[in-house]
């Protein structure tokens, strides 16, 4: 049977085909459909799964890697930087093994589209000492996840499989397999010297792990330079290719005139680490030059040692930043084939930037960027990883790190200037409610351990609503739907020790005004400490808060002097210049204003108006 | 077997994601290869979106400049930025109420206007893409269309509307 799958959807059918039984994921694009797709699967076909939104990356693979343990079969699914997250258990498991198959996913996203970096989680895999898979397609995505189930118990050590955003949002029909009820039963076997390995057992285990990449690195099931891939005419020009990489050179290929892709022969890598050493001396002997093309670090360049009759990225053939496309791949062809003139397009030179994202029509936070920046004039306003990171387009964001670290640059900027003995500009943390127990929680009890002050500016929409609107624990709604305790953030910051703790609704303008301006008095007061204030009210894309919200008709009178005060400072999707208006006065996109009235109060001459 | 490179361009809301789905669905239905792509993630939030549909024997989504047979543009801004992915010979067919120097009359549709005025507001993709299934370029026919908008309903009010916005924009079509 065929059926449409999105890649994300096809790693988790992969996953259920071949008896994973424990999944364990935090939600980050391009990663997050896989495990509700795990859950859905499993549940349409009846089959005993656990799937679970873990609080963060680390706690993912430490729980994946526990069931491996057993025996069980078991998966943890992240986006690349929460691979760094998990990093410590990640680079500890290569040495310790699993019991059980055990494969990390690992979604890159070079671009980036929607992350702070575009690293190469392969490249990890290869400081890890981690062997990887790189799926070029949907359909490939699932046998691959199976694949690597399979190879990961049968060397007993965890394997990656790592697909980019192109193939994570690619949507493709698909063959399916049949899912049946894995029979294994969890059984643990007590080995202190492995699972609890002092540095001694650790050297040994070292050894051992190098062994299984050099017998990897043999291994004939990988070899990508075989006789029956080469039994085309020999050409000159090799290119290796593995992943996305691939399909994109492939279906370029295929569109050029044949007696041009004629002078190419693409060979394909499933494993780029560890690379199959023969196939790589191989191609080098047969080809006069060898074109690498990946994504989006040199990861098989690198392993090919000989970099004399190699392009790629690091002679800079193809550009070490920005996702691949079939222009680049074209260009690299005609550089690997020596053709000087190389084919280039204006055309898009000429196009417009896009429209740059923004918040939401009627989210909250758009007020609570609107209100923080009156309420901490010339304030430092420390940012974090979520929708709210768009604050920057209100001028209310001055930093963004990574996760939870918008807890810890309030503390060390506070501390920066209480030390030097300047004065304390105003200082605010401002975090999302699935951020804050992410990892923002060991921050704060620093901050307040260090004697920090500064507005711990909670977000909370009561969802991770940038990846998709997945439940955190304060509701205490799990992945599978099912109910488990909640944990409000109250109960969190006053066990971290905070005493002071303000809740508000962020469409109440004036009243989160005057809160947060109490909250930076607290914070000042020599009895004082970190002032929390929490703004909380649901996202809008749930449905179930769309439906509470009593939508108002908005309208703008014939006061507005076209200032555009209200678009800078605002920056409502729903608010937009006139048509044709000579003094560019501004009108309420109907269709876009969901009637939240949060705009009403900001206009300076009082003509945003409600019917 | 068909082969058609489709670009769907637009902003965040508009439906670009939904409407690439519903031509995966028409050619699943038709018993075609084919590979999409869609935004995810910070696009969404209301910054131009594109999606790619490639139906026919393809490994990639990807579709390069030059080189797609239609562009489907749902938001007028969206053209300039994306026309150029257009093959000589290929079709562009925008959702604009103004004109454009380079374009022939044919090829425009004031869908959000004519969606609004039926109570659709929401549905601009599907009014388009009603009309859009009438023209030559389009790999597949109103009735298939029609037929992938009843597989995609989660609900019979949703396939009612759907399908509805779908007529609406069909009869566009002289």
């Amino acid at each position: 049977m065929q059926q449409v799958m999105l890649g994300n959807e096809a790693m988790a059918r992969g996953l259920l085909e071949k008896g994973c039984t424990f999944t364990y994921a935090y939600p980050g694009t391009p990663s997050s459909e896989i495990l509700p797709a795990f859950i859905q699967q499993g549940s349409d076909h009846g089959v005993e799964i656990h799937g679970h939104w873990s609080v963060n990356e680390k706690i993912a693979l430490e729980s994946a890697f526990t069931a491996a343990m057993t025996g069980m079969r078991s998966a943890a699914v992240m986006k690349q930087v929460g691979l760094n997250v998990a990093a410590d258990a990640f680079l500890s498991i290569a040495y310790l093994g699993v019991s059980g198959g055990l494969v990390v996913i690992s979604a890159d996203d070079p671009g980036p589209n929607s992350s702070q970096t575009e690293q190469d989680s392969r490249m990890f895999a290869m400081l890890a000492k981690v062997a990887v898979f790189d799926p070029a397609t949907p359909k490939e995505a699932s046998i691959f996840a199976g694949r690597a189930l399979d190879l990961s118990e049968e060397i007993g050590l965890p394997v990656m499989l790592r697909p980019t955003a192109t193939l994570c949002h690619a949507r493709q029909n698909i063959s399916l397999n049949t899912i049946t009820q894995e029979q294994r039963k969890p059984e643990f076997i007590r080995q202190p010297q492995r699972w609890a390995a002092t540095p001694k057992h650790r050297f040994m285990l070292h050894q051992q792990l190098n062994q299984k990449l050099l017998d990897l690195a043999a291994d004939p099931r990988f070899d990508f330079a075989t006789e029956e891939t080469c039994q085309t005419p020999p050409s000159p020009y090799g290119i290796i290719a593995s992943g996305c990489a691939w399909a994109l050179t492939a279906d370029l290929l295929s569109s050029l005139p044949n007696e041009e892709s004629r002078q190419f022969i693409l060979y394909k890598v499933d494993l780029p680490y560890p690379l199959h050493k023969k196939a790589g001396q191989t191609l080098l002997a047969r080809h006069e030059r060898l074109l690498v093309v990946e994504e989006s670090m040199p990861v098989i360049e690198y392993q090919l040692g000989d970099h004399k009759n190699i392009c790629g990225r690091i002679d800079g053939t193809i550009p070490d930043a920005g996702a691949l496309n079939p222009e680049i791949i074209l260009a690299a062809l005609y550089r690997l084939s020596e053709k000087r003139s190389i084919p280039t397009n204006k055309d898009n030179v000429d196009a417009p930037p896009g429209k740059r994202p923004s918040l939401c029509p009627g989210c909250p936070h758009r007020s609570s960027f609107y209100v923080l920046k009156k309420a901490l004039p010339k304030g430092i306003y420390a940012g974090d990883i979520g929708c709210y990171t768009l604050g920057i387009n209100l001028n209310a964001l001055d930093s963004c790190l990574c996760m939870g670290a918008s807890i810890s640059q309030a503390g060390s900027f506070y501390q920066t200037f209480a030390r030097c003995g300047e004065s304390i500009p105003p200082i605010a943390a401002i975090i999302g409610d699935s951020t804050f127990y992410h990892s923002g929680i060991p921050a704060l009890v620093n901050a307040r351990w260090e004697g920090s002050r500064f507005v711990l500016f909670l977000l909370d929409n009561s969802t991770t609503a940038m990846t998709g609107n997945q439940p955190t624990p304060a509701a205490g709604l799990r992945a599978d739907g099912s109910q488990g305790p909640a944990l409000e953030l109250e109960t969190v910051l006053k066990g971290c020790g905070i005493e002071k703790i303000t809740v508000v609704d962020p469409y109440r303008q004036s009243e989160l005004l005057d809160t947060l301006k109490t909250a930076w008095e607290y914070a000042q007061d020599p009895d004082g400490g970190i002032a929390a204030v929490i703004a909380r009210r649901g996202c809008l894309m749930i449905p179930s808060e769309r439906k509470l919200l009593q939508a108002l008709q908005i309208t703008i009178t014939d006061d507005c002097t076209g200032c555009g005060y209200c678009m800078k400072a605002f920056e409502c999707p729903a608010l937009m210049i006139k048509a044709k208006d000579p003094e560019n006065r501004v009108t309420i996109d109907q269709v876009t204003c969901v009637g939240c009235g949060q705009c009403v109060d900001i206009c300076p001459q009082g003509a945003i108006k409600i019917v | 077997m068909t082969n058609c490179k489709l670009l769907i361009a637009g902003l965040g809301g508009q439906g670009v994601v939904f409407l690439s789905r519903l031509i995966s669905q028409a050619a699943l239905l038709a018993g075609d290869d084919f590979i999409t792509y869609e935004s995810h993630g910070m696009a969404m939030r209301g910054g131009s979106v594109t999606s790619q549909v490639k139906i026919g024997n393809y490994n990639s989504p990807l579709i390069g400049e030059k080189s797609a047979d239609i562009l489907l543009v749902l938001a007028a801004g969206e053209y300039e930025r994306n026309r150029h992915f257009v093959r000589p010979g290929g079709t562009c067919l925008v959702n604009s109420a103004q004109l454009f120097a380079d374009l022939p009359l044919e090829n425009l549709m004031a869908a959000t206007d004519i969606a609004v005025d039926h109570g659709l507001a929401k549905a601009v993709n599907l009014v388009f893409s009603g009309w859009a299934a009438r023209q030559q370029a389009f790999p597949y026919s109103f009735e298939q269309m029609q037929e992938a908008v009843k597989m995609m309903a989660v609900s019979p009010a949703i396939e009612t509307a759907n399908l509805k916005a779908l007529e609406i924009g069909r009869q566009q079509t002289k």
